[in-house]
């Protein structure tokens, strides 16, 4: 259940609302700050220090008191502080494009331009959603044993959802507060449309190279996903039916996803012929028999393109959530004892597990400058993560651990000297600074997805990608590079609004139903 | 102020970096720290105590030079963090059942290593240094100094053995409540972790591209 407790705010929008969501044994709240922020202070940069919208997920429903303590807090973001009861903490810029002109079109009556809503997809973009502990909030820990947040990143996933019903709210207020009794509210099927942008930098990148365990637990629950559907002998019409049907309705976002990025341009490019290549091969194929997705992956691993190759990795799931929903369960990173190194291992099992995990690695010249030439660093303006050139800038001296690959060749070689079979406790002894490698390795024996299969520090790296992984997971689409190292995406689009959300419209609302 | 232990681990694991120590090891003192503060331990207090210390030497000079016999250091302190390392590793590896450390910084350092040998032994270990003593079995622990644990003391030896029982349990908590001062201490070692400003950093470093407001 879904409710709006307070919702006060004046014609600049300026104000706060609670929205709370009443789960079976607890509630969780959104506590929503809007501001007047001039136009040139709008930036998504975490360097930032204002912005048109802040906000916190509520561990409960929160009193006067509490929504008093956080307007002090929450505006000011990262110079502010939040406790325990807060669980979140986020912010939002508003699309200039867009927001102006749905506030001028609904206060004089009428309703938004459809094709500016298609071009930008959202009204607002939150630029930072932070979480487990930042600022003060709850460690993931307190709130991980609940069975409504054992899959990661859901307190997040339910604030920026809330968020997106807070700015259609706030749009609809400032339309009405700006043309009183001519005004419209938003019709309802382009309120749908609209999703939740998000802006993301390089601090996602590190994150990824820092829970190599919870990594590997995402992508194993989908490459166990993919097997178990690719395991399927026989497929009834109704999967099939319901498989054609999600591929026509993916068409439709396909053609909605634009990128001014020469990169991404090419991709599209690409997914938009692999589509037109789908779509032949499932016309003439039934897709009943003879283990039916098995045989399409395998058709489109030697046909398709990456991007093609990923889109029916992902679509053949859609039909079989009794088969694959369950492993969302185990996305989680319960595996707590890991971090404490077994010092009884053998050099050689070590050395074995460096080989598996890098062995594309261990052969590389990485003194070369085209194999080593960034440096991932934080900089003391505002803690913002960084990407530097080694060989330009003075910032070697505050590189972060973020090159496991190079790291394990140097550790790899190190170990040649020493017997195989003394345990590693000798070698950490003399050598503590291939201490964090050799706690990766371990963690890498049950977690085979856990390293990424290339060179974190390479010339011709590209942080985006880093990127596009994790926020794939979190059901990012429109994935939008705005250079090298950040981008802009959208969630939520075509999700029912809190009020509308029922069981049967619950899932596959990703797949837009029909053309514009 | 209270603060996420999350918050403890990250802020202690890049002080502890930036007073010079490797990374996998900071990693260990992010981890022991918020260890502490979770036993109702102020380990921020302690790793200040720690870092204030060695920061004028080498890490490598205040490590065990072996495992035989008595734990001493080429530099003659001990860092209880290189210690503390030391210990887990060689925990599983059944080199001793009791194992004294000479000349230790801030002892009460020791315990959350001792907690995760003991762990790792699945056995009970015992820590006593200067009349005080604490057991762990890897999880709880019972301290008889908790109250007024000295921080900054050197302990002549500190012997860590196999068995003990765990008497009266310090509770656990799951926020940290350190001394303003000593989480500005922390923070000043964090700061030599991040890079100046400049207006190249600034411009490259994150951002470009194309424009983000709009």
């Amino acid at each position: 259940m879904f409710s709006r407790p307070v919702f006060t705010f004046d014609a600049k929008g300026v104000g706060h609302a609670v929205y709370t969501a009443q789960g079976p044994e607890r509630a969780y709240s959104l506590v929503a700050f809007g501001h007047d922020l001039a136009p040139e202070m709008r930036s998504d940069r975490v360097i930032a220090t204002a912005w048109d919208a802040t906000f916190t997920l509520f561990d409960g429903v929160p009193t006067s008191q509490d929504i008093d303590r956080l307007s002090k807090n929450i505006p000011l973001q990262e110079a502010g502080r939040v406790t325990e009861t807060e669980i979140s903490v986020s912010r939002a810029n508003r699309s200039v494009r867009l927001w102006d002109h749905f506030v001028n079109a609904l206060s004089r009556g009428q309703q938004p331009d459809i094709d500016m809503i298609e071009a930008v997809g959202y009204l607002m973009r939150t630029t930072a959603v932070y979480g487990s502990g930042k600022l003060g909030a709850a460690d993931y820990e307190t709130i991980a044993g609940r069975p409504e947040m054992k899959v990661p990143f859901q307190a997040e996933m339910l604030s920026v959802f809330l968020t997106r019903t807070f700015v259609r709210d706030l749009v609809n207020h400032m339309a009405h507060a700006k043309g009183g009794d001519k005004a419209v509210k938003m019709d309802v099927d382009i309120a749908r449309r609209l999703g939740i942008g998000n802006s993301t930098g390089l601090g996602l990148a590190p994150y990824i190279v820092n829970h190599s365990n919870l990594f590997n637990n995402w992508i194993m629950a989908r490459e166990d996903a993919i097997s178990r559907v690719r395991s399927v002998e026989t497929a009834t019409p109704t999967h099939v039916a319901a498989f054609r049907k999600l591929l026509r309705r993916s068409e439709i976002s396909i053609a909605n996803w634009t990128s001014q990025h020469p990169i991404q341009i090419k991709k599209l490019a690409n997914l938009q012929s692999d589509l037109n290549a789908v779509k032949e091969f499932v016309e003439q194929d039934d897709l009943l028999d003879n283990f039916p997705w098995n045989r399409l992956l395998g058709w489109a691993d030697a046909v398709l393109h990456l991007e093609g190759q990923e889109m029916i990795a992902s679509l053949i799931l859609e039909p079989y959530g009794d088969l694959v929903d369950e492993l969302a369960g185990s996305m989680a990173d319960t595996n707590q004892d890991a971090f404490c190194i077994d010092g009884r291992m053998m050099i050689a099992q070590v050395r074995g597990q460096i080989e598996a995990s890098f062995g594309w690695a261990l052969g590389l010249d990485w003194a070369a400058p085209e194999n080593c030439a960034r440096v991932w660093y934080v900089s003391e303006e505002k803690l913002e993560p960084r990407l530097g050139e080694r060989a330009k800038e003075a910032i070697e001296a505050y590189e972060q651990p973020l090159a496991p690959a190079r790291d394990a060749t140097a550790a790899y070689i190190a170990m040649a000297q020493w017997d195989d079979e003394k345990p590693i406790a000798e070698f950490l002894l003399r050598h503590p600074e291939h201490r964090h490698t050799i706690r990766r390795a371990q963690y890498n024996i049950a977690a085979p997805y856990g390293e990424i299969q290339d060179n974190t520090i390479a010339a011709d790296m590209l942080p985006i990608d880093f990127l596009r992984v994790k926020l794939a997971f979190f059901g990012a689409i429109h994935f939008d590079p705005r250079s090298d190292r950040w981008v802009r995406i959208c969630m939520f689009a075509n999700a029912p609004y809190p009020e509308e959300l029922t069981q049967t419209n619950a899932d596959f609302w990703v797949y837009p139903e029909d053309k514009p | 102020m209270s603060f996420a232990l999350n918050e403890v681990d990250a802020i202690a694991k890049k002080a502890t970096r930036g007073a010079g120590y490797s990374w996998g090891v900071a990693e260990d003192a992010g981890k022991a720290t918020r260890w502490l503060c979770a036993n109702r331990i102020d380990g921020c207090r302690a790793l200040v105590s720690v870092l204030a210390v060695t920061d004028n030497f080498s890490p490598a000079k205040m490590a065990p030079t072996g495992i035989v016999g008595n734990w001493r250091s080429d530099g003659g302190m001990m860092c209880p963090l290189m210690a503390g390392v030391t210990l887990s590793d060689f925990a599983s590896v059944g080199h001793a059942d009791e194992v004294c450390i000479l000349n230790v910084v801030s002892p009460v350092m020791i315990l959350p290593f001792a907690a995760m040998a003991a762990h790792r032994l699945g056995q009970l270990l015992t820590v006593q240094w200067a009349g005080i003593s604490a057991t762990t079995d890897g999880h709880v622990l019972s301290f008889d100094s908790a109250d007024n644990p000295d921080f900054r003391a050197v302990a002549k030896s500190v012997t860590i053995r196999v068995g003990g029982q765990i008497g009266q349990q310090m509770p656990k908590q799951n926020r940290a409540k350190p001394e303003g001062a000593d989480w500005k201490t922390l923070s000043s070692f964090a700061q030599r972790t991040y890079a100046p400003a400049s207006s190249e950093s600034r411009i490259m470093g994150a951002g470009a591209g194309l424009s983000d407001n709009d």
